[in-house]
């Protein structure tokens, strides 16, 4: 193959991969449900202002590699005030410390919680209310994500 | 092989899309995300009853007094359902009728219990939680007390002083120590009067924090207590170091080691001017919780200042 061909080659190769990944980026990364999410015990149906309650969730990280897992913990009601709730969560053995980024939403401070490859992984929620809350229904939502981040090969 | 012209020249279109794809594996090379999200709802009640019902329901209570003397509203009980204990204050509003005159407050009922199980205690105490200050800057405590029935010894006083995460408990329990005074159904222990528990002087605690009275009836020494120990008393209007009368209350968890502790009683006293004008009064008995603390009594946010 003459240079000439290999330059040419070259530059299309490298117009169809930015196109390419332009449009995977233009998308987003993608998304698949995290395996074997549940519920292990699950916070009791009734619970008192003031009071201190635990759940405990499961989800597998399936892949080979270690991935990067960020928590968010939504607490959903009749006018949640800021510090009306807080939130601890603890993945595996490691306590995440979360804030409280609107009322009723808790994220962790940092997002550096890898957790090991081809095992299962265990997520503790421990909520505690101010006593003086409104008596009603809420809603708790755990959400996770994990991101696999792929090391480029070098060639 | 098929080719392709590209800028004139011939290019094999599987050359192409080798390098292609390479090329963008590598450029694309990012994320691949997992998500999960999972759902619950609760049902939130108040930690807090009164009478056995949500303390947000005010309660009423109707009385007619007779200007200079005293009535008694009925009992009525806080319970506290939650995990961690809670502090409230009683608050009390005439909503008729002229106020002019009555003085109304809250006297907590003491009612300990004798003959249980052993190693369960069967005393009853009431826990007033006050701005924190220093052993060294306590002087005294002192508190209206009104015995109904059974012993007639006044009830003692425990307390808790606090330096970081270490505490040690202070009692007037000790030899059966008195009240310094006893007088119009008053009494006040002064600072010389508490001990240790094993009974030795308070010394070396000056810059510790006290926050806490615990009034308490009942006989500490023994459990299962004798029936002598049971007594139906009622404490008032406290003050520590005559600062003002203290008007926030803890409330234990439902697991207190003093099982009659676990509920606080009380009932409202009506206290009438000798010229106040005859007349029916409303009062409504408003509860309200103002923080939590753990057991111990420091704040939940923190250690002792």
């Amino acid at each position: 193959m003459k240079r000439k061909e290999l330059a040419i080659m070259a530059i299309t190769a490298l117009m169809v991969s930015l196109v390419g990944g332009s449009l995977v980026l233009a998308r987003g990364a993608e998304i698949v449900p995290t395996r074997g999410f549940h519920v292990v015990t699950n916070f009791p149906e009734t619970m008192y202002a003031g009071s201190t309650y635990e759940t405990h969730y499961r989800f597998r990280n399936i892949t080979k590699k270690e991935v990067l897992v960020t928590v968010r913990f939504i607490i959903e009601g009749p006018e949640i005030e800021p510090g009306e709730w807080s939130v601890d969560v603890t993945i595996d053995r490691d306590a995440v410390g979360c804030v409280e980024a609107d009322p009723g939403i808790f994220e962790p401070n940092v997002d550096e919680y890898f957790v090991s490859p081809k095992s299962w992984h265990d997520i503790r929620v421990c909520v505690l209310s101010r006593p003086d809350i409104r008596p009603a229904a809420y809603t708790l939502t755990m959400e996770l994500h994990s991101t696999k981040v792929k090391v480029p090969q070098s060639s | 092989m098929k080719s392709v012209k590209l800028f004139g020249k011939s290019v094999s279109v599987l050359a192409i899309a080798i390098v292609g794809i390479i090329s963008m594996g590598m450029v694309s090379a990012a994320l691949l995300e997992y998500y999960g999200k999972i759902t619950t709802t609760v049902t939130v009640e108040q930690a807090v009853l009164l009478d056995g019902e949500d303390h947000t329901v005010t309660i009423s209570e109707t009385v007619s007094v007779v200007g200079g003397d005293v009535s008694y509203g009925a009992d009525h009980y806080l319970r506290n359902n939650a995990s961690v204990w809670i502090l409230v204050s009683l608050d009390s509003a005439i909503t008729n009728g002229n106020n002019e005159g009555l003085t109304v407050y809250p006297e907590y009922k003491l009612t300990p219990s004798y003959g249980g199980a052993s190693n369960v205690g069967d005393e009853d105490d009431i826990h007033f939680y006050f701005e924190p200050r220093t052993w060294g800057s306590f002087n005294k405590v002192s508190f209206d007390y009104n015995i109904i029935s059974g012993n007639a010894r006044v009830p003692h006083v425990n307390m808790w002083l606090r330096s970081g995460d270490d505490e040690v408990q202070l009692t007037t329990w000790n030899g059966g120590n008195p009240p310094a005074d006893i007088s119009n159904g008053r009494a006040t222990y002064t600072r010389d009067i508490f001990t240790l528990l094993d009974g030795a002087p308070v010394t070396g605690y000056d810059g510790w924090i006290v926050r806490e009275v615990r009034i308490q009836s009942g006989n500490p020494s023994l459990d299962p207590s004798p029936s002598e120990d049971v007594q139906v008393v009622y404490v008032s209007n406290v003050e520590v170091n005559q600062l003002g009368i203290i008007n926030t209350i803890e409330l234990p968890t439902l697991d207190y080691a003093n099982v009659p502790g676990r509920i606080v009683g009380f009932r409202l006293v009506y206290n009438a001017a000798f010229d106040i004008e005859p007349d029916t009064y409303t009062i409504d008995i408003t509860v309200v919780p103002v923080g939590t603390i753990d057991e111990s009594g420091v704040t939940i946010d923190g250690v002792v200042q």
